[in-house]
């Protein structure tokens, strides 16, 4: 079929130059530019995708969730947080939940719910809280996903 | 401006169309893209969906983007060699294009890793690509080209016009399929409504086949007189089963009917179909 068409248009194209109309012969530099970053970007967005698909091994999220401040506002106290997953799997509506502990006792639980944790990536949110968490042990942790 | 290129150097007159054709194309890749690039489920499909089943996507879309070109290009094209130049600059408008307005929107940002990245772009870059491929039968000036394309059109085979029907069922039905209405309507409908959907689908269907018919009619065209049961089964029918088919196919690469029973899935592709429908209707008498 291909060959076909190519023959209809070679015809086309005389057809065209007897009539002496504005028919573009060679194609121009900046075209064959353009269109070799296509296939580049083409190219690198497939083995990027395959590269995750065939040779990565399928991990669960990992997630690492580290504080990154703890401010005093006008009610209280925002911890603002961070979510690495390390994993290859994305997690979606992730649970965290943070809670003040003094001693074995827990004082305070505040919680939050990341709409997405995605593989390799970062994500960031925040808890309240009424007291102050400097002033006991603050422990962060995630504590469900849903497959996206 | 045929008139003007004409007293051009062919070579500089060459540049400046393709320049031309290239800006008509970044208009095409954003008009047809936008409600995608503002679809939170497309943002995040890149790195949830089944990397397998993208590269499949990817793969298979090129084929299409080619024919696409013959029929419908950016640009008047002379040979398959020239429409597969064509579908890559295609891609590279829709990768640009996609990178930009995601990056406008805050939807990437510096700091994020290669791979969010490369996912949130790369579905969204086959959108803009073949935005940018519709560029030309929706937003050029230029009579002769369109003529011309038009021509090929009503020249096109039986199996052309059925290739155009799938272009038009899978462009609308990946805009729309990632989004997790196409399942929750689907759980919303009983069997009775599923029945009635696809009956008004088909009904659609035909009535757009009907248009396309009545056009060919009225201008004259030899080859279109045909009986309704003729029309209805060559193109209705064999239309439907089409759009069924790819509704059921992009739904599974983008894995939104996995583990769900056959009769779920069937409810849930006869839901997509509706869009496809239109999409591979509209695609003869548009494009």
């Amino acid at each position: 079929m291909a060959e076909e068409k190519s023959k209809d248009n070679e015809e086309n194209q005389t057809e065209n130059n007897e009539e002496n109309l504005p028919r573009r012969k060679e194609t121009p530099v900046w075209e064959w530019i353009i269109a070799a970053a296509g296939l580049i970007m083409v190219v690198a967005a497939l083995g990027t995708t395959l590269y995750r698909a065939v040779i990565e091994e399928s991990t669960p999220p990992i997630l690492e969730i580290s504080v990154t401040s703890v401010e005093p506002t006008a009610n209280g106290y925002h911890v603002k947080f961070n979510v690495k997953n390390t994993g290859n799997q994305t997690a979606a509506g992730l649970a965290i939940e943070g809670e003040l502990k003094n001693g074995a006792e827990s004082v305070e639980t505040s919680s939050a719910t990341l709409a997405y944790a995605p593989a390799h990536s970062e994500r960031g949110g925040g808890l309240y809280f009424t007291k102050n968490p400097q002033q006991f042990d603050l422990q962060i942790r995630a504590t469900g996903y849903e497959k996206p | 401006m045929p008139s003007e290129s004409k007293k051009d150097k062919p070579e500089r007159s060459d540049t400046r169309r393709f320049f031309v054709d290239l800006a008509r194309a970044f208009g095409g890749a954003i008009l047809f893209s936008f409600p995608m690039l503002m679809t939170m489920e497309l943002w995040f499909l890149g790195f949830y969906m089944n990397g397998l089943r993208l590269t499949i996507f990817t793969l298979l879309t090129i084929p299409l983007l080619i024919g696409l070109s013959y029929f419908d290009g950016f640009e008047a094209t002379s040979s398959v060699w020239d429409d597969t130049i064509d579908t890559f600059v295609a891609y590279a408008v829709g990768f640009i294009s996609a990178t930009a307005m995601l990056f406008l929107f805050g939807v990437i940002e510096f700091g994020m890793s290669t791979d969010e990245i490369i996912g949130k772009i790369s579905v969204q870059a086959i959108v803009g690509g073949f935005g940018a491929m519709f560029a030309r039968s929706l937003l050029t000036g230029d009579q002769k080209e369109e003529e011309e394309s038009e021509k090929r059109q009503r020249d096109a085979s039986y199996f052309g016009e059925l290739f155009l029907m799938a272009v038009g069922a899978v462009f609308l039905s990946m805009s729309v399929a990632p989004t997790e209405e196409m399942t929750l309507i689907s759980y919303k409908m009983t069997d009775w409504h599923t029945l009635a959907l696809a009956v008004a689908t088909i009904l659609m269907m035909h009535a757009f086949v009907y248009s396309v018919e009545y056009r060919d009619f009225e201008q004259e065209l030899p080859h279109h007189h045909t009986s309704f049961v003729d029309s209805f089964l060559r193109f209705t029918v064999v239309g439907y089963a089409i759009v069924l088919l790819i509704s059921f196919y992009i739904l599974w690469t983008f894995g939104s009917i996995d583990e769900m029973a056959f009769a779920e899935k069937l409810k849930a592709t006869i839901v997509l179909g509706f869009p496809a429908a239109i999409g591979a209707s509209a695609s003869r008498l548009i494009l």
